[in-house]
């Protein structure tokens, strides 16, 4: 692209702007990974035997940002496709990102994570910190630097970063939910934090259960784990807590077995069609199973966060975004790309003290 | 008449979760099997106390209770009798009433 701009002329310009689109195109029609639409070449290294692609990580890591989800989609194109398809390794390069978010950290986490299991050490995954004190110590503080070889960070010192908590697991743990509430005991309104445990637990069960029953969206068919992956951050007087599966996601799993939700999702425009799913499983008596008093899953995670006015809860899945935020504000919204996946955040706030909200 | 006391707090655990077995160590199903229906065989009443426990999915809930009469061919009525819940939250003792097929009062 460089290329491009230091060219005057704008007729030469576009010429060779074209030929750039088709050199593109050419690629992402030989690629396997949906989606890959980028230059491989020109982000080539040789670090020793291994040409390594590096990889500029988003300024900012958030999937509520049209532009920043945008971008981190495409950052994510780009690493599974250097990882599962090319021949070198990968270097993700940190040094840009200057906010990171819970919901955008928590994806980049899972699909680092995922494709970390899923090569082994067969192939070279390495990265550059981020320049920015803060996010370097979220990204050593949650896990995601351990993942990648030949790299150890500091440990995380600053308070707003030293309450960031994370595990990851392949069946329901309610322990790993139960430790990250306890320790706000205290802080937490009772009632708050029971709902909480509540809606953590049912989406581990609905990882398990729903969202691996099909191939995953982004064209990797290997790995077959059931996991989920969560964080939960204590931060300006809230706790964040986020939850996130790399399912197929409510707008495929929901419809597999009710005919009925196929017919109604139909009814839809293209561009409402995956938050309109999130919408009707959260207000569904029933659920995949069928069978009567299931499904209660998906409103009691809502619910989880409905006890407080300040608190929200948000669930992204695929390209929907739907739930409420702070003021019981609704939130319903349809981006362009597809997270392939559930990730689930709540906020609540921390500062009630012991008193039970009435 | 001989009364069995189930404390899942003490007895089970303080972070119950899932549905099944295969969905993890605490879920509803094994404190089915393992403690409701043992429990039920060798006594007459069964006093469940739940407090103690961090908190219960419905899954769980659901699989635990609802189970007694889907799968194990309990009868609502006689688990009416049987089956004593026990919490300081009255919603959560009728949510399992539900479950176990019972009028909610």
């Amino acid at each position: 692209m460089r290329k491009i701009f230091c060219v005057t002329s704008r007729g030469k310009r576009s010429a060779i702007r074209r030929r750039y689109l088709r050199s593109l195109l050419w690629r992402q029609r030989k690629s396997q990974v949906r989606g890959a639409t980028w230059r491989y070449s020109s982000l080539a290294c040789r670090r020793g035997k291994v040409e390594f692609v590096r990889l500029p990580t988003p300024v900012t890591l958030s999937l509520n940002d049209p532009n920043a989800r945008a971008e981190l989609l495409r950052f994510l194109v780009k690493l599974r496709f250097v990882m599962l398809n090319g021949d070198g390794g990968a270097l993700v390069d940190f040094r840009l990102t200057q906010a990171v978010h819970p919901s955008g950290t928590m994806l980049l986490f899972a699909e680092i994570d995922r494709i970390r299991r899923l090569i082994g050490n067969t192939r070279e995954m390495r990265c550059r910190p981020a320049e920015d004190r803060i996010v370097d110590q979220v990204l050593e503080q949650t896990g995601v630097y351990e993942r990648f070889s030949h790299f150890a960070a500091a440990a995380a010192t600053d308070e707003t970063v030293i309450h960031w908590r994370q595990a990851t697991g392949v069946k329901v743990q309610g322990k790993d939910a139960g430790s990250m509430l306890d320790d706000c005991e205290g802080k937490l309104a009772p009632s708050i934090k029971s709902g909480l445990y509540r809606g953590v637990t049912e989406a581990m069960t609905n990882s398990v259960q729903h969202a691996y029953v099909g191939n995953r969206g982004d064209g990797i068919t290997v790995g077959g784990e059931k996991r989920w992956w969560l964080f939960s951050e204590e931060r300006d007087g809230f706790l964040s807590i986020v939850i996130c599966d790399l399912g197929i996601g409510i707008p495929k799993s929901l419809p597999k077995q009710h005919t009925a939700v196929r017919r109604i999702l139909s009814t839809f425009a293209a561009d409402r069609a995956d938050v309109e799913a999130i919408k009707l499983a959260s207000e569904l008596g029933k659920t995949s199973t069928s069978l009567q008093n299931r499904g209660k899953g998906l409103p009691e995670i809502l619910d989880a966060a409905r006890q407080s006015d300040e608190g929200s809860c948000i669930i992204f899945s695929n390209r929907g975004q739907f739930g409420f935020a702070a003021g019981k504000r609704a939130v319903e919204n349809q981006f362009t790309g597809s997270i392939y996946g559930t990730l689930i955040v709540w906020r609540v706030p921390i500062t009630e003290g012991l008193k039970d909200v009435e | 008449m001989s009364s069995k006391v189930i404390r899942v707090a003490e007895d089970f655990t303080r972070f119950p979760a899932g549905r099944y077995i295969s969905d993890g160590r605490y879920s509803g199903q094994r404190f089915r099997q393992d403690f409701i229906v043992p429990a039920l065989k060798s006594g007459d009443t069964v006093r469940i106390e739940l407090d103690g426990a961090l908190a219960y999915g419905s899954s769980f809930l659901e699989e635990a209770f609802g189970g007694l009469v889907r799968t194990e061919g309990f009868m609502p009525a006689d688990l009416e009798n049987r089956i004593v819940p026990v919490s300081a939250d009255n919603l959560l003792v009728a949510e399992i009433r539900e479950y176990l097929g019972l009028t909610v009062h």
